[in-house]
């Protein structure tokens, strides 16, 4: 998980947390005490959203510990990691397309190819800041790789930064936002199993990664990663 | 007349306690759950403070405190900004846009907090600043 992300799950959990505290408080001094049910109720539904998170945090962190390479469902992935992101951010007013094609299962860390798909999802996601935007995850199988594409119609790249965005510390978040980390983390989780990424933009028109992880050949000498 | 006070939190629960902390000093209060509501009440209604979240949909606090400051009808109005994020960095942006006090999430001791937000604002006495300030710890 990168730190922009850990730092948004921290800002979910201190809403709710916020709420526990200021609806406590509120009880605590309430002399008529036939409201305080409703203050309860308050709480319980503060308390359970919390739980929601770390319920998310959790399942993450044993992915994430585990080090061994799995065959990777890459759907699955992209499912789990949208569900992620979506319990640290604001994406009510976003809406979601899966064109999800029959693909090939890839042979990797389980844990990494997530955090690739987090990081990328949580930047469209603020690319389109909370408002009315639309976000295309899509996969098909090539020749000899599989495809996945994450599209958004955010605000978009500059040109001037597309050839900086995968250095590390590049950022044009505002402080505290995010180091700059990010997609260098993905585009070296993408280099080590031997994938590409690349990206379009258009300022005010938005944003497509297109990463591709390659597959096992049919027995013609290409190198394997990945299986059906 | 209670002097009336804007409450803008995407949070209903957050909005919720403020309320009724509010209601019990005397304040009249209303409600906005996001930056585009809270401009449009601040157009048509005259509040004497403002509580402001900064993280919420369709328009951020930021943009909220910085259209209310170079509007000469709401520019001001005094704004406590209620938010989770607790970097100095955030602090300064906040101040630098016309903030006049900062409260972060989760909140302990609301109700100090909130009172002595609110007496800095409107120049209570120092005694009762200190009070409320050791309440704060």
């Amino acid at each position: 998980m990168s730190p922009a992300t850990i730092f948004d799950v921290i800002h979910e959990i201190k809403v709710p947390l916020s709420g526990i505290i200021g609806m406590a408080e509120v009880a605590l001094e309430e002399e008529d005490t036939s409201k305080n049910k409703s203050y309860l109720m308050d709480i319980l539904n503060c308390a359970q959203k919390i739980s929601e998170i770390v319920g998310g945090l959790r399942s993450y962190s044993r992915i994430a510990k585990k080090e061994e390479q799995i065959l990777v469902d890459i759907h699955k992935v992209l499912e789990d990691s949208l569900k992620m992101v979506r319990l640290a951010i604001n994406t009510t007013s976003v809406e979601v397309i899966k064109r999800f094609q029959p693909v090939e299962k890839i042979e990797a860390n389980m844990g990494e190819i997530q955090e690739v798909f987090t990081n990328l999802i949580t930047n469209a996601f603020q690319a389109m800041n909370g408002k009315k935007g639309r976000l295309i995850l899509s996969t098909r199988s090539l020749k000899d790789s599989i495809e996945v594409k994450v599209s958004d119609n955010g605000i978009g790249i500059p040109q001037k930064h597309l050839d900086k965005i995968f250095d590390p510390y590049f950022t044009t978040k505002n402080p505290g936002e995010g180091m700059g980390l990010g997609l260098n983390i993905v585009s070296r989780i993408i280099t080590k199993y031997k994938g590409t990424i690349d990206v379009e933009s258009k300022e005010g028109i938005g944003t497509t990664f297109t990463i591709k992880f390659p597959i096992k050949g049919d027995g013609n000498g290409k190198e394997s990663f990945g299986r059906r | 007349m209670p002097k009336k006070v804007l409450v803008v939190d995407d949070e209903q629960v957050i909005r919720k306690f403020l309320r009724i902390h509010l209601i019990n000093w005397g304040y009249e209060v209303k409600e906005a759950m996001d930056g585009v509501e809270a401009l449009e009440q601040l157009s048509s209604d005259n509040f004497d403070f403002l509580l402001l979240d900064i993280l919420m949909p369709k328009k951020d606090g930021w943009r909220v405190l910085e259209e209310m400051r170079s509007n000469p009808k709401t520019k001001n109005i005094p704004v406590i900004v209620l938010t989770a994020k607790d970097e100095d960095s955030y602090m300064l942006r906040g101040y630098n846009l016309g903030a006049n006090y900062y409260m972060t999430k989760p909140f302990t001791n609301t109700k100090a907090q909130l009172l002595y937000g609110i007496q800095l604002m409107f120049g209570k006495n120092s005694e009762s600043l200190r009070k409320l300030e050791e309440k704060i710890g």
